[in-house]
């Protein structure tokens, strides 16, 4: 053996030459980013490649709200009203007319457009837009599907005649027409109604027949879903100026769990549209010239639910020391940017029903936070967790992997939670094992998540026991509740026929949660999507999810897969 | 073959220093590298006054500076401090893990070497079986199995290391048994299991303990792969892997998360491995 190695051979330098300058080339190879001229009109073709972080998971309208399952059906259903997202107001979209309703909001009548067809060439009949609400209202447990968290006290549709359906309910919906507006209440051929959930979810897309300006043409599974422009769609909401077919041929929605590589390809023009730029790359995607749009989602704010029905969580007085503990400037200071404004109410300040909160609300106490635990009777452990009578003081939370650096805020979370010797650990996995534990009060009792809709009964869908619970409020076997004053508050604003009534109840239901330190807002969080420049025309639904009717590529070529 | 400390054997002593492979620029670099996260894991308050755990009030995602040698991570904590305060976890599962290998791969090889027979081919089988499966492959089933957590990973990286010790034990037993000395231990009075310890194992230690420190780069790098993809210490608890995973998402704009904890976890892999190289050599 030589008595030391050899240096670096010809062959060796040569090729790290080459390769280095292979990089170069390579690098310059980026595909370039020209500005649009002002004023530029549509011009239809090209299909947009659109990079989304999470796959969809079922695209039963219904489960709509997960944001990669929302931003599909947007494109792909059509409703039966239209709502503006800057103004909120409903117009008519497959109805005729906005719904007549009954003076107790317990009747819905819609007249119905004639002419509409599915993707696999049904028509839409009155019959098929009842049984569209028999399924969302009532749901099909031996299917797998549940009823829709908007379509509340649900009593039944009748076909009035050819063009004209009318729905019942038990006690007062006043939600029911914005909640006909939304992507959970897309409406589906006849076919496809008979699906199970397993025919709603991943390799059975292309059987899902829908009838709004995109239909499903492919899938492969976890990585792409292809949808195209519909030729014979030409039923958009009558007071929209563009009619007529999409101007994009298609979508390609394509699915990357790795961050880098989304916002990478963004940047280097392999994609032309990217949901879900974080903070940080935020400055550097405008120097670049690109698009930044940031989009209000006019819900529930970011926010932090505590299970009070957990042991460890029923005492006021802790969960006030927890609340009292945790930094919201800090979070928003080191993780966000302006475009992320801290909460000042449990919902959104353009969301129905924003009500501001007391400057008192929501104070950030570190001494506080530790007299109030004293006082409970929570004393520091050997490891700086504090405990009473055998019991540890460490709580566990989800991880919200829709919602922008989930894992970073409760991070930051954790940190303050350890400042006053509570012991926070953070629950990892994907979507299915964060929804499975997030069910489970033993394994999840500090509960981050927002949900967005433009509707005072969204509230109620992210606290109420019939919806997603929040606070897990509600045990069915042993009959043990958190607090059942926050399920009186919500059947309040869900089934008050007046707006009035809801918004009053909507304020009692933020002060309750005040008193009662169960919710924490953190900020108020809008979709951040970020654009190549060619592409024209894109804005949100009211929450956020991309509407593509009218987006539009400047140079119309477009870079999708044959579908 | 003729090796460099053989050749200096008729040397006068002080060529002999010099001609030491372990007085070698290069292996006195490597073991200064090796040095310095051992000394960060056994007195890491030394190495760094900030906290690994809690970064106050300091902004995310600092360039590193005078202050923050290797800058702040995406939370604002100092990323140097984690690196030193990871050592520990990280080392002490790479020694678990080359533990794990050497003890069990080395009593299976001594046993098929010595036994021979039914016993050597059911052993050496399981042995091939371990050999075919891909190592991160076994190492990942292993853990999903035990369940995450830093001593399941390194557990797990040992169990992919075994093959390697048992055949190299097996090989030197098989070497060693038939040696006069053995024959002459036997003829002497002395049962197996006397043998196996006076004279099988002193004289397959030298391979054996080389393989050893070539396996604690690669075990390093396993773990710090397995604590990558998620399966190693739950945050916020530092490791070098997760470190480095919890960095990637911000490779564009800040650089440093991933490429300065790389570099550290890169060289001492490359001088674990250069130690090893000269252990071995000396042994030859």
């Amino acid at each position: 053996m030589p008595p030391s190695s050899p240096g670096p051979t010809r062959r060796a330098v040569l090729g790290a030459g080459l390769g280095l300058t292979g990089m170069l080339l390579l690098s310059a190879c980026t595909h370039p980013d020209t500005a649009v001229p002002a004023g530029a009109k549509p011009v239809p073709g090209g299909v947009l490649d659109y990079f989304e972080p999470q796959s969809w998971t079922v695209l039963y309208p219904p489960a709509g709200g997960f944001y990669p399952n929302g931003g599909i059906l947007n494109n792909i259903t059509a409703r039966l009203l239209y709502q503006d997202p800057q103004t909120l107001k409903l117009y008519p979209w497959i109805a005729t007319a906005l719904p007549r309703i009954n003076a107790d909001a317990t009747e819905y009548t819609f007249t119905l457009r004639p002419g509409i067809t599915y993707s696999d060439g049904s028509a839409l009949t009155a019959q098929n837009v009842v049984d569209n609400f028999e399924l969302y209202g009532r749901g099909d447990k031996a299917r797998g599907l549940a009823v829709s968290e908007q379509v509340t006290n649900y009593a039944g549709g009748e076909v009035l005649d050819e063009h004209t359906v009318r729905f019942r309910f038990s006690k007062p919906a006043p939600g029911f027409a914005q909640a006909v507006s939304t992507m959970n209440s897309g409406l589906l051929a006849d076919a496809t109604l008979k699906l199970d959930s397993a025919g709603f979810g991943p390799g059975s897309a292309a059987k899902i027949a829908t009838c709004g300006p995109f239909a499903i043409t492919a899938e492969r599974v976890g990585t792409l879903l292809s949808v195209r422009a519909r030729e014979d769609y030409d039923w958009a909401p009558p007071h929209f100026k563009h009619q007529g077919r999409a101007y994009l041929d298609g979508i390609d929605y394509r699915v990357n769990k790795e961050y880098s590589v989304r916002i990478g390809s963004l940047v280097s023009g392999q994609v032309q549209g990217v949901r879900d730029i974080q903070a940080p790359d935020q400055a550097r995607i405008k120097d670049k010239g690109l698009q930044l749009v940031a989009a209000p989602t006019n819900g529930v704010n970011n926010n932090i639910s505590l299970r009070s029905r957990h042991r460890l969580l029923a005492d006021i007085r802790v969960r006030r020391a927890l609340i009292a503990s945790i930094d919201r400037q800090r979070i928003l200071t080191k993780l966000f940017t302006d475009t992320y404004p801290l909460a000042t109410g449990v919902v959104a300040r353009g969301a129905a029903g924003y009500v501001k909160a007391p400057d008192d609300a929501w104070v950030h106490d570190v001494d506080r936070a530790n007299a109030l635990l004293d006082e409970a009777g929570w004393v520091r452990g050997a490891d700086g967790i504090r405990v009473k009578d055998g019991a540890r003081l460490a709580l566990r939370s989800n991880t919200a992997l829709p919602q922008p650096r989930s894992k970073e805020v409760m991070t930051l979370v954790q940190e303050d939670f350890a400042r006053i010797g509570v012991g926070l650990s953070i629950n990892d996995g994907d979507q299915v094992q964060q929804d499975l534990d997030s069910q489970d009060i033993e394994k999840v009792q500090v509960y981050h998540a927002m949900v967005a809709r433009a509707d005072y009964d969204v509230v109620a869908s992210e606290w109420s026991i019939n919806n997603r619970d929040a606070l897990a409020n509600h045990d069915e076997e042993s009959g043990a509740w958190g607090d059942e004053e926050v399920e009186r508050i919500l059947a309040r604003i869900t089934g008050s026929a007046k707006a009035a009534d809801r918004e009053r109840a909507l304020a009692e239901f933020q002060q309750h949660v005040i008193d009662q330190a169960l919710v924490l807002p953190l900020f108020e969080e809008p979709q951040v999507f970020g654009f190549r420049q060619e592409v024209q025309g894109f804005f949100t639904e009211p929450v956020g999810r991309p509407t593509f009717y009218n987006t539009w590529l400047a140079d119309g070529a477009g870079r999708g897969e044959e579908a | 073959m003729n090796t460099p400390l053989k050749n200096n054997k008729a040397q006068p002593r002080r060529t002999a220093l010099r001609n030491s492979p372990w007085l070698k620029p290069l292996t006195l670099l490597a073991g200064l590298i090796v040095l310095i996260p051992v000394l960060w894991a056994l007195f890491p308050g030394l190495f760094t006054g900030q906290d690994p755990l809690d970064g106050g009030s300091t902004a995310s995602l600092l360039p590193p500076d005078a202050q923050h040698w290797f800058g702040t991570d995406q939370v604002g904590r100092d990323v140097y401090a984690r690196m030193v305060y990871g050592a520990g976890r990280s080392l002490l599962a790479a020694i678990i893990a080359v533990a794990v290998g050497l003890v069990i791969g080395t009593a299976i090889g001594v046993i098929a070497g010595t036994q021979r027979g039914w016993i050597e081919d059911v052993l050496m089988r399981i042995v091939d079986v371990l050999v075919s499966i891909p190592g991160i492959l076994l190492s990942l089933s292993v853990v999903i199995i035990l369940g995450f957590g830093t001593v399941n990973v390194a557990l797990a990286v040992g169990i992919t290391a075994i093959a390697q010790f048992a055949r190299l034990a097996r090989a030197q037993t098989l070497g060693i048994v038939r040696s006069d000395y053995v024959a002459a231990a036997y003829g002497s009075g002395a049962n197996h299991t006397k043998v196996l310890i006076h004279h099988v194992l002193p004289n397959a230690s030298g391979p054996l303990l080389a393989l050893a420190v070539l396996q604690l780069g690669s075990a390093i790098l396993q773990i710090s792969t397995l604590s990558f993809l998620g399966y190693g210490t739950p945050p916020p608890t530092p490791e070098w892997g997760l470190i480095i995973s919890e960095g990637r998402n911000f490779v564009a704009t800040a650089w440093w998360l991933t490429v300065l904890p790389g570099i550290i976890v890169m060289a001492v892999v490359v001088a674990t491995n250069r130690l090893g190289s000269v252990l071995r050599e000396v042994g030859e």
